[in-house]
Parts: C-alpha cells; sequence; structure tokens
C-alpha cells in the first residue's frame, strides 16, 4: 500500500492551495467549510501512478461559498477523485467551479469529479459547472453534479420507525455530508471528520 | 484477431456534398457589410419599412458588440470577405422542373426530390440566400397550415411576422443573431392552427454553392394550441478553400399544449462557419425538442435553447456531434425552468478523432418559480484517437429549493473489453469498432426520420470501408 499524505484544510483559511503528487505519490486533501470564503484548489498529478483524492463537505449557512478546484494530468497513468458534498440553507449563495484537465502525454490515467448539493432554503442560490477537457484519447474521466433538497422517502422512512422529524433531518444531512469519507482507509481521520461534521450539523438544526 | 492494430479510419473524413455549380446568380451585394448593403438587401425584398429599420438596428448591435471570447476559434473569420446576399434566381419554383438546371442537378444529388415523395408532407428548398422551391400537401394548406419561405411570410402574413418576429431571439441578443437580424434571407415560416397535427415532417434543405457566401436564414415556428409539427433541416456545401459563413436565427413558439419537434442534420463542408442562434419557448404543458446533429463544418457554435414558461412544460435537447480533422464542434443546449413543474433532460453524444474537438457546453436554469421541476444531463463521449480532444462545459444555476437537478458525463475511449468480446465472437477490428460506435450514437440515431437514420449508419459504415480504400 502506499502511504498517504493526509491534508485537512478549512474555508476561511488561506485562498489559494497548489498541490503536487510526484511519481507513486498518493495524496488526499479534505476540506470542511462552515463558514463563508473562496478557496482555489489546484492538484498537479506530475508523475507517474500519481493519485489524489480531493473530499469537501461544506454547510454553507449565510454569505457566500467560491470553490474552484483543478485537477491536472500531467503525466500517466495518473489517478484523482473529487467528492465535494455541500447543503446550504438561508440566503447563502454557493459557486462551484471544477476542471479536470488530462494533457496528451498523461495516457491511461482515469479521473473522477462529483458535486452534490442539499437546498433547506429557498432562498439559497447554486452555481455549479464542472468541465472536463481531455486532450488524451485513452483515459476514463466522469463527473457528474446533483442538485436538489432533502429526500422524502428517506425522511418518511426515518420517521415511520419513530424518529422525530429533526432528528430525521439531522441524520439524513449528516449522514450526506458524512459519505465524502466513508471509504477512507485511516480510521483515527475518518471519526475525526465525521464528529466534526456531526457536532456541526447539530448546529444548523 | 489480426496481428498487428493498424490505424484506420473509424468515421470517415470524405465529403460526398462537396460538389459545386457554377455561380449564376441575378444578383448579389458587393462583398462586406455595412448600412448601405444592409438597404440595399432589404430595397431588393421590398420590405415594409419596420424591417429595414429593425435590419439596420441589428447592424448597429452587430458593429457594437465584441467577438465571444470562449468556445471556438473566430479569429480568422473575416467579415469584409463575405458577400452578404446572393440571389440564385429570379423567382421561387413550384416544381422542381422550373428551377435553373444547375440548382436542380444539386438537388438531385443531394436526393431531395425523391425524399419529398416518399417521406415528407412540404419542402422547402434554400440556395445561397433565397429559398428556390416551397411545397406543401393540399390538404395541409387546406387545413390552415401555412408553410412558406420567411420573405413570402412577410409579404402574405405581415401582421403574423410582425407579432413575433425578434421576440423569442431579440435583435441584440448576441454578435451572430444581430447579424442575422441585419442580413437575414430566406428560412421558413410555419404557422399551425389549433389542434392541427402535422403527421409528416415538414422539411427544409439548405444549400451554400457560392464561394465567400454568408448564409443568414431566419426561421419562425408558431405552434397555435394542441398542435404538432415536425420540422426538418438538412445543410450542405461545396468544399472551397476560402471560408463561409452561415448564422441562421430560429425562433420558436410552443403554444398550451403543443408539440414542436425541430430535427437537425448538419452537414456543411468543412470551410463553413456555422455560428447560429436557436431557441423555444414553451407554454403550459407543451414541449419542445430539438433533435441537433452536428457532422460538418470548420467551427458549430450553437446552443438550441428552451425556455419553459408555463407550468408542466417540457424540453428535451438530444445532440450529437461528430469532429474530424481541423473541425470544431461547439454545441450543447440550455434549458431554463421559469414555472413550476417543468421538466427538462438534455443527452449528448459526441465523437472526436484526427484531431478534432469537440465540446459540449450547455446551461440549466432553475428560477424561483420553477417548484418541483426536475432536469437531467447526461453527456458521453468518445476519443478515437489521441491526437483528438473532448471538452464538457456545463453550467448549472439553482435558485430553488424544490428542484432535482442531475448531471452526468463521461469521455473515454473505445472499450478494450468491448472490442475483445466482440471480436472473440469473430468481428474483425473494424467491424467491431463500427458496431460500438453505431451503438453509442443508438439513442440519438433512433429518433432521426428514417431517411436521416439509414444515412447516418451508412456514413458510419462507409468508413470502415475506408481502411481498404
Amino acid at each position: 500500500m502506499k502511504k498517504e499524505r493526509i491534508i485537512i484544510d478549512y474555508l476561511g483559511k488561506k485562498k489559494n492551495v497548489s498541490l503536487s503528487v510526484k511519481k507513486g505519490k498518493s495524496l488526499i486533501y479534505i476540506l470542511l467549510g462552515f463558514k463563508p470564503g473562496d478557496k482555489n484548489i489546484t492538484v498537479n498529478l506530475n508523475g507517474e501512478d500519481a493519485e489524489a483524492r480531493i473530499l469537501g463537505a461544506i454547510i454553507g449557512k449565510n454569505g457566500k461559498v467560491n470553490i474552484n478546484t483543478f485537477q491536472h494530468h500531467r503525466a500517466p497513468n495518473t489517478k484523482s477523485d473529487l467528492l465535494i458534498n455541500g447543503v446550504f440553507l438561508n440566503q447563502t449563495s454557493y459557486k462551484y467551479e471544477g476542471l479536470i484537465k488530462i494533457d496528451p502525454k498523461a495516457q491511461k490515467s482515469n479521473a473522477y469529479q462529483k458535486n452534490n448539493n442539499l437546498l433547506l432554503s429557498d432562498r439559497a442560490h447554486v452555481d455549479t459547472s464542472p468541465k472536463l477537457e481531455i486532450l488524451a484519447d485513452d483515459v476514463r474521466c466522469t463527473h457528474g453534479a446533483t442538485v436538489g433538497r432533502i429526500d422524502e422517502e428517506e425522511l418518511f422512512y426515518l420517521m415511520s420507525r419513530g424518529i422525530p422529524k429533526k432528528d430525521a433531518e439531522k441524520l439524513v444531512i449528516s449522514g450526506f455530508l458524512k459519505s465524502i469519507v466513508a471509504d477512507l482507509v485511516d480510521r483515527k481521520i475518518k471519526q475525526k471528520i465525521e464528529s466534526i461534521l456531526e457536532r456541526e450539523v447539530s448546529k444548523i438544526i | 484477431m489480426p496481428k498487428k492494430v493498424q490505424t484506420k479510419k473509424i468515421v470517415s473524413d470524405k465529403y460526398k456534398f462537396g460538389f459545386a455549380m457554377p455561380e449564376n446568380f441575378v444578383f448579389r451585394t458587393r462583398k462586406g457589410l455595412d448600412a448601405e448593403v444592409v438597404k440595399e438587401i432589404s430595397w431588393h425584398k421590398k420590405e415594409p419599412a419596420w424591417m429595414t429599420a429593425l435590419r439596420l438596428k441589428g447592424y448597429e448591435y452587430f458593429k457594437a458588440r465584441p467577438l465571444p471570447k470562449w468556445g471556438g476559434d473566430l479569429s480568422k473569420l473575416n467579415f469584409d470577405n463575405i458577400y452578404y446576399y446572393i440571389k440564385p434566381t429570379e423567382k421561387q419554383a413550384r416544381t422542381w422542373q422550373d428551377l435553373p438546371k444547375d440548382i436542380k442537378t444539386t438537388y438531385d444529388r443531394i436526393g431531395v426530390p425523391e425524399a419529398e415523395k416518399n417521406f415528407l408532407a412540404g419542402v422547402g428548398a434554400q440556395y445561397d440566400s433565397e429559398v428556390v422551391y416551397h411545397s406543401l400537401q393540399k390538404e395541409l394548406s387546406k387545413q390552415g397550415i401555412i408553410f412558406v419561405s420567411m420573405d413570402a411570410a412577410l409579404r402574405d402574413y405581415p401582421d403574423l411576422v410582425k407579432k413575433y418576429f425578434g421576440t423569442i431571439i431579440p435583435a441584440n441578443d448576441n454578435k451572430f443573431a444581430a447579424l442575422n437580424t441585419a442580413t437575414w434571407s430566406g428560412g421558413s415560416f410555419i404557422y399551425v392552427p389549433k389542434g392541427v397535427k402535422v403527421k409528416l415532417p415538414l422539411q427544409a434543405y439548405f444549400r451554400i454553392n457560392a464561394a465567400n457566401m454568408g448564409q443568414f436564414e431566419r426561421t419562425l415556428i408558431i405552434a397555435d394550441e394542441g398542435s404538432y409539427v415536425h420540422y426538418v433541416e438538412g445543410c450542405t456545401a461545396p468544399i472551397y478553400s476560402t471560408d463561409s459563413l452561415h448564422s441562421a436565427v430560429v425562433e420558436i413558439v410552443v403554444k398550451k399544449g403543443a408539440r414542436v419537434r425541430y430535427t437537425t442534420v448538419q452537414n456543411w463542408s468543412n470551410n463553413v462557419y456555422n455560428l447560429v442562434t436557436k431557441r423555444m419557448r414553451v407554454e403550459e404543458e407543451g414541449i419542445g425538442e430539438w433533435v441537433d446533429c452536428n457532422l460538418g463544418s470548420k467551427l458549430t457554435m450553437k446552443y438550441p435553447s428552451c425556455y419553459l414558461v408555463g407550468r408542466k412544460a417540457r424540453g428535451e435537447i438530444l445532440s450529437m456531434a461528430y469532429a474530424g480533422k481541423g473541425q470544431h464542434q461547439d454545441a450543447g443546449g440550455k434549458i431554463i425552468h421559469a414555472a413550476p413543474e417543468t421538466s427538462g433532460r438534455v443527452i449528448s453524444k459526441s465523437i472526436s478523432q484526427h484531431g478534432g474537438r469537440t465540446s459540449y457546453r450547455g446551461l440549466l436554469q432553475m428560477t424561483p418559480r420553477a417548484d418541483q421541476a426536475k432536469a437531467k444531463v447526461v453527456c458521453d463521449a468518445l476519443i478515437l484517437d489521441e491526437a483528438s480532444r473532448s471538452d464538457t462545459y456545463p453550467d448549472m444555476k439553482i435558485n430553488n429549493q424544490n428542484v432535482q437537478v442531475e448531471h452526468e458525463a463521461t469521455v473515454s475511449k473505445i472499450g478494450e473489453d468491448q472490442l475483445f468480446y466482440l471480436m472473440s465472437r469473430g468481428l474483425d477490428l473494424a467491424s467491431a469498432e463500427a458496431l460500438i460506435i453505431n451503438g453509442f450514437i443508438e439513442p440519438i440515431v433512433k429518433e432521426l426520420p428514417l431517411e436521416y437514420a439509414i444515412e447516418m449508419n451508412r456514413l458510419i459504415q462507409m468508413q470502415m470501408e475506408g481502411s481498404v480504400g
């Protein structure tokens, strides 16, 4: 197993983050956001077999959140995986722009990008734009984005089992946010992130 | 299995409509564009004063607007090296025999008269700037359906034209819509009365024959309450070493409960800039559908859009793009949800090879009024060799909590496992690739009228043979 470098960062801290992953190395970057702010994240996969994961959990309570991500595959056989889940309340305005770029020489690369958003308010505004620029042919790239509100059926399921509505909502929202670390191997960090998210979710519901 | 895998043409770059006829026009404006040329076009068409004024306004907007900085490379497009109006014949023909010989031969070779006999309810054929042929089945005109060239509509139905012209796409919408407003000529005007359903498609064929030609057709379709119409357009041009420009505007009004399907099979030659604005407004419980296939042109920038303004309106965009050598297809679609319970779907399939570039560019917008609206976008791209490129630029603007929005996209080459599976069953590499590509575009091709679907499949088959000759 590759030794993984894990970085935990917060919205509101330094705006621009640029990371490079060398040949055969692996990196996990986790972004947590509980207040307004901007973040530009660039991950350069510079060497063969480099791997990176970008994970994010955002709770927007007010103000503006701007996140830009750039997964740049510059060497063959590299892999990147991005998952950012966000929950937005009140009049929060959220703008996400993500780009995956695969250079011509970065053959046999794999890239993923997913941005899921839950709107908890009628006045919240989400603008998401996940982009791909693929200049090599022997690659596989997938991206996706979703925007919606809490699934009524999930709530109903929980409530039909006797869980009060508020708790049910809390469960669904924290489950949604915690899913970003669902397959993190490092158990200690996984638990740490989960408990942070749980605490933050109780603040909003 | 073949011992060595040779690179071969999977999709043919051969262009079979590249022939040109002598330029026997009866009138053309001088090269380039200024207010005088705009006035000359209008004067030549004996237009009412309001249209001349609108054209001049369009020209002012065109001059004032910068070229778009996004999308394809427009830096080599030279507006001064283009003829903005070329009139090919003195009058419109009602039978193919009445057309000048060169023009008739052109349409025979494209196969229009034959298709008219077999599949179509009405045909319009535009040659350079003017619609040279028009027909509509008698029963349809008895039902009150109007299907004429835009110029004829301005002459014969001035009130209808004035009421809707430029209301869906205003003169100042974008640089190329402004250019079209100034220089438009030809195109179709369709009115379908309440409750009338047109069973067979109406079709228009657009042909650019002259070199350095600018074709600016203008189409307006009004589908009254509960009606249905399917409009199909095909486009071809000769291959010249200099560039031509095609910049159309298509406005469609889909009234309550009506349904309009607009199918495009764009197969311009590789020297045509294709910069088109297409938009429909869909009212309550109406359905608007774009089936948009882009195979030809040097650069296409075209994003057909649906404005869903009535409750339960539905918009659908099926987009297919192929880019070969020297081609850039920047295509996609926009759906604006401006009413409750509206639904939208975009499916895009693109293929690039031989250094071609395909880009999907789309917008999905949920306004505060779009309660319970749903939208889904799926984009798939195939890249067939390492010289080619594929991009995806979607944008989702969500201003409403009670909506469901999904977007997904994939880019890949043809899967080795899929090829291996087919080849292990005895198919050679070329046939296996053809089968996979046909399967890939099938969701779009199956929506095409039969003769086009056959043509599309043949195009892909042809290239397989390309590996031999």
